[in-house]
């Protein structure tokens, strides 16, 4: 039985099995306009991340929600750094779970071991230069086991029952956990150079020689953290280069 | 796809009157040669990467801004994008666009993808209307308040 408070929700919905918790949260959204709300499911059918890659959300093995925010007064007033703030968050309240070392891949990826334990997919709704909403979908892997992972996925993604637990995992009081994180640190992000220094502080790769593949470039260099428009900072022959976009990785020598 | 053969579009095109717009498809590759209102032909690659360069128009195209007001008998008025971003024209890269010219579009209806910062922002209409013109190509930079597509209401 879920007894936990969500503050700042309007409308909490659990399912067993859905398309993905961000399809309903902007379903909900066309007929409640103006409302928060929370949708989570035991399992996604169509878990996706950005471009539409699946994200795979098996039964009952992670967390997979979404987090409406229709309430205007929760329109983020700096939504470049929203990405980066929602992986801060995931990190903050995953690390009242477990003691091992998480780090945040720009933008908005959690890392634990060099493994990917979890993922955010923000989309948002414009009318025009008028926001109508923001969806923040989080999706967290609990409970597999290496095996459980598909063969090619086994060396890039991780669970958080794979590392060092302080205490049972529990997903409601995750989840009371994350929303209540999200709301509480809101303020950070009214201070973009504060905020990327915290951030940066989580980051995976920091100085070290990576590459961020984009739409049709590839920028090398050493990372040297973000801007304060959450742009990536890369150190490359010819100097600083900032990337909006792309998938960074860790160059392989 | 080589330049011949994309001029060979054109000149289709050119000679044609009731066709506005050739889509040709091949392997994955795709281009896109429409008229403009104007009757300014313009090739539009696709999705999938043709190593051909996209054939500049015959004519410079007239500078949106200048463009006047009302093109055939409604109100042209230029949708310009709320933010500085990434222009998607599909939700994914194999998927359909939003919309294409000569759709009729009407509020509330998306139009197109800009990804910031890993945001990715639906953007709705907010008039209804034809698209007569589209000025970015799909997964291109644009600035905050460039004009993305032509609405004629």
């Amino acid at each position: 039985m879920v007894t936990v408070e969500f503050p700042y929700i309007d409308s909490f919905q659990h399912f067993e099995t859905i398309d993905s918790t961000n399809a309903e949260a902007g379903r909900f959204v066309q007929k409640h306009p103006g409302l928060n709300g929370l949708f989570v499911a035991d399992e996604q059918t169509a878990g996706r991340g950005r471009s539409r890659r699946t994200w795979y959300s098996p039964p009952g093995q992670g967390l997979w929600w979404s987090l409406l925010l229709g309430r205007r007064e929760w329109f983020p007033e700096n939504p470049n750094l929203f990405s980066l703030y929602t992986g801060l968050i995931t990190k903050i309240a995953l690390e009242e779970w477990t003691s091992a070392s998480l780090k945040l891949k720009w933008p908005n990826d959690i890392y634990a071991n060099h493994k990917k334990i979890g993922g955010v997919l923000i989309e948002s709704k414009w009318q025009g230069n008028q926001p109508l909403y923001y969806t923040i979908g989080i999706g967290i892997n609990l409970y597999q086991q290496p095996e459980d992972f598909a063969p090619d996925m086994r060396r890039a993604a991780t669970s958080l029952r794979q590392l060092n637990l302080k205490k049972e995992i529990h997903r409601p009081d995750l989840l009371a956990a994350l929303v209540q994180h999200f709301f509480q640190h809101w303020e950070l992000l009214k201070s973009p150079e504060s905020f990327v220094k915290r951030w940066e502080a989580e980051s995976l790769w920091l100085d070290e020689a990576v590459e961020i593949i984009g739409e049709d470039s590839i920028v090398e260099g050493i990372f040297r953290g973000v801007e304060s428009t959450g742009q990536a900072k890369i150190e490359t022959k010819n100097g600083i280069v900032t990337v909006p976009a792309g998938d960074l990785s860790l160059r392989k020598r | 796809m080589n330049i011949k053969q994309i001029q060979q579009l054109i000149d289709l095109l050119d000679q044609s009157n009731g066709i506005s717009e050739i889509e040709y498809s091949r392997w994955g590759r795709k281009i896109r040669v429409s008229k403009a209102g104007n009757g300014v032909v313009k090739t539009t690659p696709l999705q999938g990467h043709d190593p051909v360069e996209p054939v500049d128009p015959p004519a410079p195209k007239v500078a949106e801004a200048e463009k006047p007001a009302t093109v055939g008998n409604g109100t042209a008025v230029e949708f310009k994008s709320p933010m500085v971003g990434t222009f998607y024209r599909s939700p994914s890269p194999d998927a359909d666009p939003f919309v294409k010219v000569g759709d009729h579009v009407t509020v509330g209806q998306t139009l197109c993808i800009i990804e910031a910062m890993k945001i990715m922002n639906e953007i709705e209409a907010e008039i209804s209307g034809v698209v007569t013109d589209i000025l970015v190509e799909n997964a291109q930079p644009v600035e905050y308040n460039q004009p993305l597509l032509i609405i004629e209401s």
